[in-house]
């Protein structure tokens, strides 16, 4: 299916955009792996939806390093892409990293977001199920923390032993940029999960059933905060279904969306 | 040329099957403090300070401490508490504190007092290092790492010119905002104390000790001969775009030396101790030392491309030996290849750690009297010219 690229100017910091698709908008936000690529499940969406998938500032592709600090100059930098964009209020599905800035984006600016949907999002702090450490991990390391199957052609391309130069440019940015807004506390906001009652749109929220680095108790966090959402668990999926098993993800997606 | 005993009070006693990669990846970070022994530790401390007392003895021009956290290399993560009970068991000499982490310091005004107190007490003898800490600090100190440099740069500025500023000021950073700054007590030496800057191969901070108005000296540690050559040659150059010439006391070299009675008889004492040093004690993990944004990603990849160099865990004894990663032999070969290291990197620091690794206490005592007896004075001779010119150009 047909997608393009473009590049935006923010309010001053120019953006990588990736945008496929027709219908109504559905505003993709990637995780702390990255991002900037055209994905299978992007095409899944995108029969029904106009996907928008930006690069967050600071990974390749983007600028805006130096401007961002914190999860909340991030929703500040989405608010402008918004308006820059000429959304109103899209669907937002976030990924990881990209689950905590929607479901921020949502609890500051709650007329913005039409449907939310979070995989395997980060952003909370839950009691005895910490969001592990994958800055100190080798890449065979992070390839068990991360994938279902640890020895698919997907995780050794996802996450290389040895990247190559256009690769680790990408994998450096990725890892300094999400560093900077989750080193400490690691990867949450310790007032969000207080705040996720303004969450008033219907709310998906999808793991994979063997996400190790996010644990399912997260899942269950969000579930518990934002009163109109349910839960779907994929199959065969580690933390990043929309990767490992896209086909599953999308639908249950589509059809949240769709209802 | 002056020389500093440098010390970093390793804790030698890890487990019998520490060279189990797989059992104990890293020394620092994760290898758990259960191999700590507090009882073991109080004798092993007091041991190591009468090392460095005896330094003074002995006439070493000074002493060096330095900082590192969570590990087993180096048990010193306040030096500035070692570099104060230095400071009441001496009279003479430096003691050089090389250094303090500022961006592992929840505040660098704290770092500014205990020097100037260090500076008052010991009536000007500190030498005040600055580092940002390697990146394995920043896991085990939950500080991020992508705000090192920048944190570092800041409390540098605010330490400066508390000590030079009559107070009270306001300073207003981005990590660091005080409405009244006032130091009580300022430091004795004026400006301030000297400050060193140990490097571990970033050209960026070659450039910034070189600036005229910072002259800060450089130490090189852990590199290989072409390398030291490379950086000091940066800050020579550096200095003369600035339109001066730089002093040999502008660049230190920290290097591991041994002295036997001869060579062979150096080579088998202080084997065990260097091989310690670089394949246990310097046992790091790749992601550990650089975590993201501990240094830009243009040199992130220049440092991926040279990884080589610093995988001390391939290089075995004949090969740190002779490529400059330690100095063993007898008092001749040392002095001889000191000599050529002094005549060829033209540095006028001499930072010898003649402690390291498991090298026990007796061979420590024995290696300072052979250096002092029978190097140091050799090479005070040779390069008393170049101390001359640079003690009067100074």
């Amino acid at each position: 299916m047909g997608h393009h690229e473009e590049f935006v100017d923010v309010r001053g910091i120019k953006i990588k955009l990736l945008r496929g698709g027709s219908g109504a908008p559905l505003l993709y936000l990637h995780g702390a792996g990255g991002a900037g690529v055209w994905l299978p499940f992007f095409d899944l969406l995108a029969r029904d939806f106009t996907v928008l998938a930006p690069v967050h500032p600071g990974f390749a592709g983007s600028d805006g390093y130096d401007e961002i600090d914190n999860i909340h100059d991030l929703v500040f930098h989405y608010i402008n892409l918004l308006d820059t964009l000429g959304l109103d209020s899209p669907a937002v599905v976030g990924s990881s990293l990209g689950g905590w800035l929607a479901a921020e984006l949502t609890v500051h600016h709650r007329e913005r977001v039409s449907k939310l949907v979070l995989i395997g999002a980060c952003g909370l702090k839950v009691e005895g199920s910490p969001i592990a450490d994958f800055f100190a991990p080798s890449p065979p390391e992070l390839r068990r923390l991360v994938f279902h199957d640890a020895q698919s052609e997907l995780a050794t391309t996802a996450i290389p032993d040895t990247p190559s130069a256009e690769q680790l440019d990408a994998i450096l940015r990725a890892r300094q940029t999400a560093a900077r807004i989750g080193w400490n506390p690691f990867m949450y906001d310790p007032k969000l999960r207080d705040r996720l009652f303004r969450i008033a749109a219907p709310t998906l929220i999808v793991w994979g059933e063997d996400d190790r680095l996010v644990p399912i108790e997260h899942a269950k966090a969000y579930q518990e905060g934002i009163a109109n959402s349910q839960l779907a668990t994929i199959e065969k999926s580690g933390h990043v279904p929309v990767l490992e098993n896209p086909a599953q993800t999308a639908r249950a997606i589509v059809q949240f969306l769709k209802s | 040329m002056q020389f500093f005993m440098f010390h970093l009070m390793p804790w030698p006693d890890v487990p019998e099957d520490f060279d189990d990669l797989s059992k104990y990846p890293s020394a620092w970070v994760t290898f758990s403090n259960r191999y700590y022994d507090p009882v073991k530790g109080h004798q092993l401390y007091n041991t190591y300070l009468d090392q460095l007392e005896y330094a003074e003895q002995l006439g070493f021009d000074g002493a060096c401490v330095n900082e590192h956290h969570q590990n087993t290399y180096g048990t010193m993560p306040a030096p500035d508490i070692i570099a104060a009970m230095l400071t009441r068991r001496t009279r003479r000499m430096k003691i050089a504190i090389v250094g303090n982490g500022l961006p592992l310091r929840d505040h660098p005004l704290r770092v500014a007092e205990e020097i100037a107190m260090l500076d008052v007490v010991s009536g000007g003898r500190i030498i005040s290092g600055f580092v940002r800490g390697i990146g394995n600090e920043y896991f085990s100190m939950g500080i991020n790492p992508t705000y090192s440099q920048e944190r570092f740069a800041e409390a540098h500025d605010l330490i400066i010119r508390a000590w030079t500023e009559d107070g009270p000021f306001q300073f207003e950073g981005k990590h660091y905002r005080v409405r009244y700054v006032n130091l009580w007590p300022r430091p004795l030496q004026k400006p301030h104390p000297p400050i060193w800057i140990p490097g571990f191969g970033s050209r960026e901070t070659v450039e910034w000790c070189a600036h005229p108005s910072r002259k800060y000296a450089y130490m090189a540690t852990y590199m290989p001969e072409e390398m030291i050559k490379f950086f000091f040659d940066l800050y020579r150059e550096s200095a003369s775009k600035h339109g001066y010439e730089a002093s040999p006391y502008q660049m230190g070299h920290l290097i591991p030396i041994y002295v036997g009675e001869t060579d062979k008889i150096a080579q088998e004492e202080a084997k065990s101790g260097i091989l310690w040093l670089y394949h246990r004690g310097l046992r790091l993990k790749w992601e550990y030392v650089f975590p993201p944004g501990y240094v830009s990603v243009d040199s992130m990849k220049r440092t991926t491309a040279n990884a080589a160099a610093l995988d001390w865990a391939k290089m075995d004894f004949n090969y740190l030996n002779d490529k400059g990663y330690c100095i063993v032999g007898s008092p001749e070969t040392v002095r001889q290849r000191l000599s050529a290291y002094v005549k060829e990197l033209g540095f006028g620091l001499l930072l010898g750690l003649l402690q390291f690794g498991d090298l026990p206490h007796y061979r420590v005592v024995k290696n300072m009297e052979l250096f002092a007896s029978q190097v140091m004075p050799k090479l005070r001779d040779e390069f008393r010219t170049m101390q001359q010119k640079w003690l009067k150009a100074a």
